[in-house]
């Protein structure tokens, strides 16, 4: 009977809160909603829901993956549906078009959704090609906007003097069309920006300029992929993540106050990196897929002795005498807490490495890899393993082929067998394997 | 946030003072002030608690299991500026949301609204979000037991406007 009391009551009380739940509320749960399908079917359930549409919707989004039949419709009707669900909201906060299929909206669509929701608008997330083309930075809302996610648009002439972006605190920019001296006006137009990415942009360079230089003193969070450039400069005195990913730059020159706590690169083809002296506060360093001079590379990050974690996968030495010397790893980077390595194991470097004394005393996780197994590589964690004495993880990351020689099957079973009587003195340390 | 208490004493002889703030008394035995020019007693409370996350809330209307949930959620989340901490406890809540009935749900959202906890109102008001999405008005209206309210006119004018979002 109990029972039965309690489920009644929960039932009249869903009712009557859903009553007296304030219009507010309602749309808050409408904008954490966002999708527009579900946002107008919702409001379609009774007054309240409409009204909380109208007025206290403050997030909207038109996305194709959201909904395959977008992806049915004509870009006209895209066009209308776009235009008669923003007219009907009221101080829209964020506004997101995501619409993969389409070529191109029609400018004049666009401009009025861009006005309508100019004073209001703090989040952009817009991806399809106008025509004709219009400058979306103009156009869109810049007083509050925080969030600004552009696509497959050209971006030109900035003028930082009146075009300002107060409150941006993130941009990206993917598969855009800019002059390098654009999108400079463009970083000083906003004051604040702290996260920038940049994916797959067309940079144009006039004559006269042979670098892209950038300046941001707020700037924290740099990603960059799919770039290439000559020369690229930036100066960010706050900077503490830079991430560069399948880019092609002769120069890559950072100019700031040493305060770079992460570092990642990932098939990156660079001549000259250099990311200035002051690298103390170095925490993560994560390189991949690169060429690497190791006199050079070590220079760079020796001053890091507060580094935590240092990956090292896929790398190349570019002189073939060069080995990554672990002696020299273990003594600049004391506090060491992740180690990943993968890289080509040669028999002499090896034995010398082995042959040294160190101890890499606080490395609790440690990542081993190989893209083509040797006989080499058993040895080569038996060594590190006795290496790091608080070690908790370890994890064997290996690529196996697909069409196996009977002597590659045989490299990796004498490894299986050399693994599993090497993890019986070491009971304490968790392995796991990944294959690929 | 610390909170200052002056009192004035009217000549009037108190053997001990007992203070309460919100329904809930403080023992936190900090020493008085005393003024005699104007006989006053300033008390200073260094109050963390006064900071409504920290201390436990009753909340009508649900399961003793959902308030325990909501709680420990707000001592956790609280207890610490660190963001796996918080990230954590709202994870922890999440979880157990999942896998209540909307009803509660809803309960929830009304407590989270008139106490105007940011935090609870934006993992609740998700949750709901979620059983929302993908629904068709029928469905919606069955699962909060919404009355619709519209005419017959009203309703058609509105399929009618947004065709697009009632096609099938």
């Amino acid at each position: 009977m109990n029972t039965i009391n309690l489920q009644m009551n929960k039932f009249l009380i869903s009712i009557i809160l859903m009553e007296r739940l304030p219009v507010e509320v309602i749309g808050n749960i409408l904008s954490r909603l966002g999708a527009a399908r579900d946002v107008v079917i919702a409001s379609a359930t009774c007054r309240k829901w409409r009204e909380a549409w109208r007025v206290h919707l403050h997030t909207l989004s038109f996305n194709s993956n959201d909904w395959p039949v977008y992806h049915e419709l004509t870009t006209s009707r895209l066009e209308i549906l776009i235009t008669q669900t923003i007219f009907q909201t009221t101080g829209l906060q964020c506004l997101s078009i995501i619409m993969d299929d389409v070529d191109e909206f029609s400018a004049a669509p666009v401009i009025a959704w861009l006005m309508y929701t100019r004073d209001s608008l703090r989040q952009l997330h817009y991806n399809v090609r106008t025509s004709p083309t219009i400058n979306i930075i103009e156009k869109c809302g810049r007083q509050k906007l925080q969030v600004l996610n552009l696509s497959h648009n050209t971006i030109s002439g900035i003028e930082p003097s009146y075009q300002r972006f107060p409150c941006l605190k993130s941009l990206s920019l993917s598969h855009i069309s800019i002059s390098a001296l654009d999108l400079s006006y463009l970083l000083t137009a906003c004051p604040k920006v702290e996260i920038l990415t940049l994916l797959s942009l067309e940079i144009a360079m006039s004559d006269a300029q042979a670098s892209m230089e950038l300046n941001s003193p707020s700037l924290k969070d740099l990603s960059v992929e799919a770039i290439s450039l000559e020369k690229f400069i930036l100066e960010a005195d706050s900077l503490e993540k830079l991430q560069l990913k399948d880019c092609t730059l002769e120069v890559f020159e950072l100019v700031g106050k040493g305060t770079l706590k992460l570092l990642k690169i990932d098939d990156v083809s660079v001549i000259q990196l250099d990311i200035g002296e002051n690298t103390e506060n170095l925490e993560v360093v994560d390189v991949s897929n690169f060429t690497i001079m190791w006199t050079k590379f070590h220079h760079m990050i020796s001053k890091a002795s507060r580094l935590r974690g240092l990956r090292l996968w896929g790398v190349v030495f570019d002189d073939e005498d060069e080995i990554v010397d672990m002696e020299t790893i273990s003594v600049c980077f004391p506090q060491l807490i992740h180690l990943s390595l993968c890289y080509d194991l040669k028999e002499g470097s090896l034995q010398y490495s082995l042959q040294r004394s160190f101890e890499l005393k606080n490395v609790i996780m440690l990542e081993l890899g190989w893209t083509v197994i040797t006989d080499l590589f058993s040895q080569w964690v038996a060594g590190l393993l006795e290496r790091c004495p608080h070690l908790r993880k370890l994890i064997i990351n290996g690529v196996v082929s697909e069409a196996k020689s009977h002597e590659e099957c045989q490299v990796l079973a004498n490894f299986t067998t050399s693994i599993v009587s090497l993890m019986r003195k070491y009971l304490h340390v968790d392995v796991q394997f990944e294959y690929e | 946030m610390s909170q200052t208490v002056v009192l004035e004493q009217n000549a009037v002889e108190t053997q001990s003072i007992t203070l309460k703030f919100d329904g809930c008394s403080s023992d936190a035995n900090p020493s008085p002030i005393v003024n005699p020019e104007n006989q006053s007693i300033t008390i200073k409370f260094d109050d963390q608690a006064s900071n409504h996350h920290t201390i436990p809330v009753s909340i009508p209307n649900v399961d003793s299991e959902t308030e325990a949930a909501v709680n420990e959620f707000l001592r956790k989340h609280g207890s610490s500026d660190e963001e796996s901490v918080r990230t954590d406890a709202m994870n922890d809540l999440w979880s157990f949301i999942e896998r209540q009935e909307i009803g509660t749900v809803v309960v929830l959202v009304k407590f989270a609204s008139d106490v105007k906890n940011f935090e609870l109102l934006e993992i609740f008001c998700q949750r709901v979000a979620d059983v929302i999405a993908k629904k068709t008005v029928e469905e919606v209206r069955e699962i909060f037991n919404i009355a619709n309210d519209f005419t017959p006119e009203e309703e058609q004018a509105i399929r009618d406007e947004h065709r697009w979002a009632f096609e099938d």
